[in-house]
């Protein structure tokens, strides 16, 4: 368009020219004017209709407008008028042309609030491309006008210009002007193609294959006079993740030799374009389930946040394997404490909490269960510490989460295992999956703990507490709390049934023992609570019933999660079933003997070495363990260690229901139970009152929690089993995995009650992250204003569109397609009262013509040609 | 640039047969193999009349195609017959590069050249067919076709992107060779017509073009 204004223009002013030399040479310089305008013109049009997709123009007739020059035919739009009419109307004679700028762009302000773009590596790792925006706005010293421009990623920079004059030849005056053109022929065919070569075409294919629900970043251009210093952030060799590739690479072409310059088009461009617009939520998901997948499934009851949690958690499911079979040793070897803890139960544990112990023992659910709520209050306070530390990223959530929960863990661990018992009909379906995991480690943790509590029955009991506290306190003696707790938790929640099995099976010895804490426990596990009921307190028994039935499809599920999911789920299952025909026979001590072979069998090793190391515990007795739980562990320890040895009795005599829930508890506890108890008794008995009160609002909300909880809990109880017993860890690691798994079950229960305030933090975060995209939301309505404004500017040009048409009289339909080269031929003749129709006419015709005809023919001929050419054009149109 | 040696470029073309053998037997337009794209991109930058660029997608690229049905006729049956002579070259242990020991190579080699003649009369002719005097060769194109036939899925894959390498790296020669070379360029004299163009199918071990043409073709 613009060129068939300036043709004529130039037409004009030839015919003014008096003197005829002048005037042939006016025309010349007008007809490489023109070609040197159209050169620019039509690049521009060549690389963003590449890129993107214009509105069409249209003529008087409403038929499309084609762009010719340069024998390219592409689809004319009015969209470039405006951002070239600095270069369409350039005199390229007199002044040298600006540079002429294309930048092709992705803005992240047209994304939606819930959207991400990333763009994929090598490795088709996803890279968060706002946040590598951001981290480089960082480094920017103007932080206004970076945050403004830092949503824009450029993906390629086209630059045309005419070279410097002194680099051309004498000769290349002479140079006729049809040789121009038809250089310019070529390179504008080398031009298209290397358009389509560059990364960025392969992502607007990509797009526009894309169905049109799914959402995507459409690329945007805008044309830039190169004269200028753009006040925008350079981000077009801004890494989005780290590669060993150079960012940006460049492509120039050969200069075309021109009259007033060597012609020359070169672009810079990213070589990495493989960007897509992800979910939000499930880019962030999916990062974390690439780092953590084994945890998601854990989490999938959780929920987002626990995924995202878990993602976060990768290293932590690790640190779960590794500590899942410290786990299992300490279960085991609390499970011969237990055995001990009878005895240790009776003097010294009992002392600190001896109180609670001996409610709990006779009557007693109910002591432990406020036990637990005091740990909930702690992990409460935890989780609120971590939702603080939580807020973060989510990779930082798990991070800090679970050093959080070390600390946490154990006093949150005691707090679980008061949501437990609530939740477990609640959390048990939630985490019915999730929970299968965890109670198939808390199982085989359960398992250990029966067997444990009838090898050893009551002082082992005590003694494995105290050691377990001793064991993980001097690591980490929180943490270990907090394991135990979410043991007990977990047992409570989960474990049920099968910790009911197993609890049945050494309920005959902990009976008296557990009685009362397992009836704490038995009210969490439901099962227990059937059998423990005569053990426990009415109340507690219905609980334990409601426990028990949610326990139950817990344990199913459990069960067949277990056996799907791991060798050491399967582990657990043989050993629960083993469990179950213990329960059935009813001979708990057989079942309990058969369930410690078994236990001893898978767990021996683990549970040996943790014996041992627990043993120092042990020798050091109650008093050790008080020792060892220092403080509030001392009395946990007391009361944790009579219940092991009723639980060792109850279950012989009480079977499933008492037992399951004190074993759930148990085994939840055994490696870290003891911890937790220590820790709940110790919190219980110094923080008892505020833990309780704590744990008795928390309770009702923890139990969801809890089961999310439990898997970040996990993961961060491994850390600190890590941490605490190394050594254990060690000798946990090498005895089974499998019961480690159930261990970090167990611990990652305990966790749970850490992981739910980790949760709450992680939702914190999440909401953060919301925050941050409402926040972006703000900002897009600046660029949404932005992209109006560019649709504006299309209306815009079209409206003003052409000289041409609004000389014409623009009707969109201007008479003619003589815009089109074919129409124009015949409305040249047609309109022979347009004179300057009849020009531009020719002149557009002219253009093909141009190449060849330009130098040698003079307007009117070329006009003529152009004519001819037009209607030949038409024909090979037609052949086309 | 009359009368001096036409310059020569050549494409190293890794192709998949089997691609070709479904455009075979289909004989769909839309060509699969990696040569028609590459024959389009050729003809692309040297057919100098108004084109309305079309757009091929072959594997993961993108190449530029005229909207020319007698073009497109003639470049898939060139390429059609190139995979028919090296399919039945490869019983013949003395014809290129034959590594199959049963017969049929599992890769084999075969060339296509690609001529663009200058009519020293001025006469409008379509594409390759003229067989007049009066043409002079001012450019060929010369691709060097590797077929290679992947057995197992591995090699599929590693086939194709090797397709898509070369295909790429071709593309990529073309539009350097055609952006740096211009000067060999005979004068367009006129846009409703192309240059004359001739394709060979294994020129070298065929006396005549057009004979081999016609039994490629055919």
């Amino acid at each position: 368009m613009s060129s068939n204004e300036n043709t004529a223009d130039d037409y004009g002013e030839g015919s003014e020219s008096s003197d005829e030399r002048n005037a042939a040479l006016a025309k010349e310089n007008n007809k490489l004017n023109q070609v040197i305008r159209q050169f620019h013109v039509k690049a521009a049009l060549t690389i963003t209709s590449l890129r993107i997709s214009h509105p069409p123009s249209f003529n008087n007739e409403g038929v499309r407008r084609y762009n010719k020059w340069f024998n390219v035919v592409i689809e004319e739009t009015d969209a470039l008028l405006d951002d070239l009419a600095e270069w369409r109307q350039a005199n390229v004679i007199e002044a040298r042309t600006p540079r002429l700028i294309v930048e092709i762009y992705l803005d992240l302000e047209d994304l939606a609030p819930n959207q991400t773009l990333v763009i994929l590596d090598q490795d088709d790792k996803k890279w968060d491309v706002r946040e590598a925006l951001n981290q480089s706005a960082e480094f920017n010293s103007r932080p206004a006008r970076l945050s403004e421009k830092s949503s824009q990623i450029v993906l390629e920079r086209w630059c045309i210009e005419v070279g410097d004059r002194v680099v051309t030849d004498p000769e290349t005056p002479q140079d006729p002007l049809p040789n121009v053109y038809k250089r310019g022929v070529v390179l504008f065919r080398s031009l298209y193609t290397q358009c389509l070569l560059l990364p960025a075409s392969k992502y607007y294919r990509n797009i526009a294959r894309l169905p049109a629900t799914i959402p995507c970043l459409r690329p945007k251009y805008r044309i830039l006079n190169g004269e200028f210093k753009s006040p925008r952030r350079d981000t077009l060799d801004l890494p989005l993740h780290p590669t060993q590739e150079p960012v940006t690479d460049s492509y120039r072409f050969s200069p075309s030799k021109s009259p007033v310059g060597p012609l020359c088009v070169s672009v810079e461009y990213r070589t990495n374009c493989d960007f897509r617009v992800d979910d939000a939520e499930s880019y962030l998901s999916s990062q974390f389930m690439g780092v953590e997948e084994p945890y998601f499934k854990p989490s999938l009851a959780a929920g987002a946040r626990a995924v995202e949690h878990i993602p976060g958690s990768l290293p932590i499911d690790r640190s779960h394997l590794a500590g899942e079979p410290d786990r299992s040793q300490a279960y085991g070897s609390l499970s011969t404490y237990h055995q001990v803890g009878p005895a240790t139960g009776t003097s010294p544990i009992s002392a600190l909490r001896a109180v609670r112990d001996i409610p709990s023992q006779s009557p007693q659910e109910s002591p432990p269960q406020k036990l637990p709520p005091n740990h909930r209050t702690a992990q409460g306070s935890k989780s609120s510490l971590r939702s603080n530390e939580g807020v973060p990223a989510y990779q930082r959530r798990p991070s800090v989460s679970f050093q959080p929960f070390k600390a946490g863990s154990l006093s949150s661990s005691p707090a679980p295992a008061s949501y437990v018992p609530p939740s477990p009909g609640s959390s048990a379906p939630r985490t019915s999956g999730l929970s299968a995991l965890q109670q198939a480690r808390n199982r085989n943790s359960l398992n250990a703990l029966p067997q444990t509590a009838l090898r050893t029955p009551s002082i082992p009991n005590e003694t494995a507490i105290v050691s377990s506290a001793s064991g993980s306190p001097k690591p980490a003696p929180i943490s270990r709390f907090s394991s135990s707790f979410g043991n007990r938790r977990s047992r409570f929640s989960s474990g049920g049934t099968s910790k009911t099995e197993e609890d049945n099976t050494s309920s005959g010895k902990a009976s008296l023992n557990s009685s009362a804490q397992r009836g704490s426990g038995t009210l969490n596990e439901g099962e227990g609570a059937s059998s423990g009921s005569v053990h426990t307190d009415e109340g507690d028994i219905s609980d334990f019933l409601k426990q028990l039935e949610s326990n139950k499809e817990l344990k199913s599920f459990s069960h067949s999660d277990v056996a799907s999911r791991d060798a050491a789920t399967r582990r657990t299952n043989a050993q629960l079933s083993k469990f179950r025909s213990i329960k059935d026979s009813n001979a708990t001590t057989a079942l309990s003997d058969s369930l410690y072979s078994s236990l001893i069998l898978h767990r021996s090793s683990s549970s040996s070495s943790r014996q041992l190391s627990s043993v120092p515990a042990m020798i050091a007795g109650t008093s050790v363990s008080t020792s060892s739980s220092p403080g509030k562990p001392i009395s946990p320890h007391t009361p944790h260690t009579p219940a092991i040895p009723s639980r060792l009795s109850a279950h012989s005599v009480l079977a499933d229901d008492t037992e399951p829930t004190r074993s759930r508890s148990r085994s939840r506890r055994i490696i870290p139970p003891h911890p937790e108890e220590q820790l709940s008794r110790p919190g219980s008995s110094s923080d008892a009152t505020t833990r309780e009160g704590t744990t008795a609002i928390p309770i009702p909300t923890s139990p969801h929690p809890w089961q999310i909880n439990r898997r970040s809990s996990s993961v961060s109880q491994q850390h600190r089993v890590l941490e605490e017993e190394l050594d254990s860890f060690g000798m946990r690691s090498a005895s089974l995995p499998n019961d480690e798994r159930p261990d970090l079950s167990l611990s990652e229960l305990l966790h749970l009650h850490e992981p739910i305030t980790t949760a709450a933090g992680a939702a914190v975060q999440p909401g953060d992250g919301t925050v941050e995209i409402e926040s972006s939301d703000r900002s897009r309505p600046e660029s949404r204003g932005s992209r109006p404004t560019s649709a504006v500017g299309f209306g815009a040009p079209g409206g003003a569109s052409l000289p041409l048409r609004s000389r014409l009289g623009r009707p969109p339909y201007v008479r003619r397609g003589s815009s089109s080269a074919q129409g124009s031929s015949r409305e040249l003749g047609v309109a022979g009262g347009r004179s300057r129709w009849s020009f531009r006419a020719a002149t557009t015709d002219d253009d093909e013509p141009l190449l060849f005809t330009m130098s040698e023919l003079e307007n009117q001929q070329g006009s003529r040609r152009s004519i001819e050419e037009g209607r030949r054009a038409r024909g090979s149109s037609g052949w086309r | 640039m009359e009368q001096r040696r036409p310059p020569e470029y050549t494409l190293e073309v890794f192709a998949d047969p089997t691609c070709v053998k479904d455009i075979i037997k289909g004989m769909s337009f839309v060509s699969t193999t990696s040569l028609s794209p590459i024959l389009h991109t050729i003809f692309f930058h040297r057919y100098f009349t108004p084109i309305s660029p079309l757009t091929r997608d072959l594997l993961d690229l993108t190449l530029p195609a005229i909207d020319d049905v007698d073009l497109e006729t003639l470049i898939d049956q060139r390429a059609t017959a190139l995979v028919r002579a090296i399919d039945t070259s490869s019983y013949v242990p003395s014809s290129h590069n034959r590594t199959g020991s049963y017969g049929r190579s599992q890769s084999g080699r075969g060339q296509l050249a690609v001529q663009f003649f200058e009519k020293t009369r001025r006469r409008k002719s379509y594409f390759g067919f003229g067989k007049q005097d009066e043409e002079v060769c001012w450019e060929t194109w010369i691709l060097d076709v590797t077929l290679a036939t992947p057995r197992t899925d591995s090699d599929v894959y590693k086939v194709r992107r090797a397709m898509e390498n070369s295909l790429r790296k071709c593309a990529l020669k073309v539009v350097n060779i055609v952006n740096r070379e211009k000067d060999h360029i005979p004068p367009i004299l006129t846009t409703d017509s192309n240059f004359p163009v001739q394709i060979l199918v294994n020129p070298k071990t065929q006396e005549g073009w057009g004979q081999r043409m016609g039994i490629g073709i055919f």
